[in-house]
């Protein structure tokens, strides 16, 4: 049997049972499944609807900029859902591009960078040269 | 033919991860050729599909996962829904109504089961198109 694509071997493509990924390719498909996608799985934790909603903003400001930002033109976008808090994993992206993500010139749709509205926001780099953004979202952004 | 899909979902396969599939599933409408009332078979059939992966899939194994994969053919909307699981087996014990499979066959224009060339047990459906 012929399966859909057929591009990624099997269905263990989830990082563990612990762990929700979505790979969508860039277009107009990306902001809406990935803004989805965070927000149906914010649901399942203790925060707050406007923290998950800002959760489900911060995934379609990234994939409002999929094309420039990923090596193959799809997000790959993995969440560890916790009971206070969201972890966005958002890469491969291509060298440099998470620092550019995290710029001035990132904000959000509704106004306000992306550091305005995560806990926590780190960069790493994956064995591949690879830039991989990790992004909490918790009860209260820093300084709220 | 579509050479990749356009989305790939991957979850754990318990109960919650059925609202998740269908959640985003709703956000379709922005980029495929489907009508509000497609949407909503999609929605069901899919829905459909997935409980019985959380139900009968890893009933007699560790859980494992659910993977949805979507895309289109041909102006047709398809969407793959695989486990890792031993695939329908008659289960006398089940809880469910039975009425899975046939409600899925109903909203669908094709639907197709068996096992992926990696093994993965696969629900294909294939949904009409839209009537312009």
């Amino acid at each position: 049997m012929s399966t859909l694509g057929g591009a990624r071997d099997g269905p263990a493509a989830a990082d563990s049972l612990e762990r929700a990924r979505l790979t969508v390719r860039c277009g107009p498909l990306a902001r809406s499944l990935a803004s989805r996608f965070v927000a149906a799985l914010g649901a399942e934790t203790s925060l707050s609807v406007d923290r998950v909603d800002e959760a489900g903003m911060l995934a379609a400001a990234v994939a409002d900029r999929c094309v420039e930002l990923t090596p193959d033109g799809e997000l790959d976008l993995t969440v560890a859902v916790r009971e206070d808090l969201l972890e966005l994993r958002v890469g491969p992206l291509e060298p440099g591009s998470g620092a550019r993500l995290l710029g001035s010139d990132a904000t959000l749709p509704g106004g306000g960078p992306i550091r305005g509205f995560a806990t926590s926001v780190d960069i790493r780099r994956t064995r591949n040269g690879r830039d991989l953004l990790r992004v909490v979202v918790a009860a209260h952004p820093p300084g709220r | 033919m579509v050479s990749a899909p356009d989305f790939t979902l991957s979850l754990p396969a318990r109960s919650e991860s059925v609202g998740v599939v269908r959640h985003v599933l709703g956000g379709v409408g922005d980029a495929w050729p489907v009508d509000a009332e497609l949407q909503d078979d999609i929605l069901i059939a899919v829905g459909e599909a997935c409980a019985n992966v959380v139900l009968h899939a890893y009933a007699d194994a560790p859980a494992g996962v659910l993977d949805v994969r979507g895309g289109t053919e041909d102006g047709h909307v398809v969407v793959v829904i695989r486990d890792t699981g031993p695939g329908i087996v008659p289960r006398p014990q089940s809880s469910g109504l039975g009425m899975g499979l046939p409600l899925m066959a109903a909203l669908t224009e094709r639907m197709e089961t068996g096992h992926a060339d990696d093994g993965a047990h696969e629900v294909r459906l294939t949904f009409p198109k839209v009537r312009r």
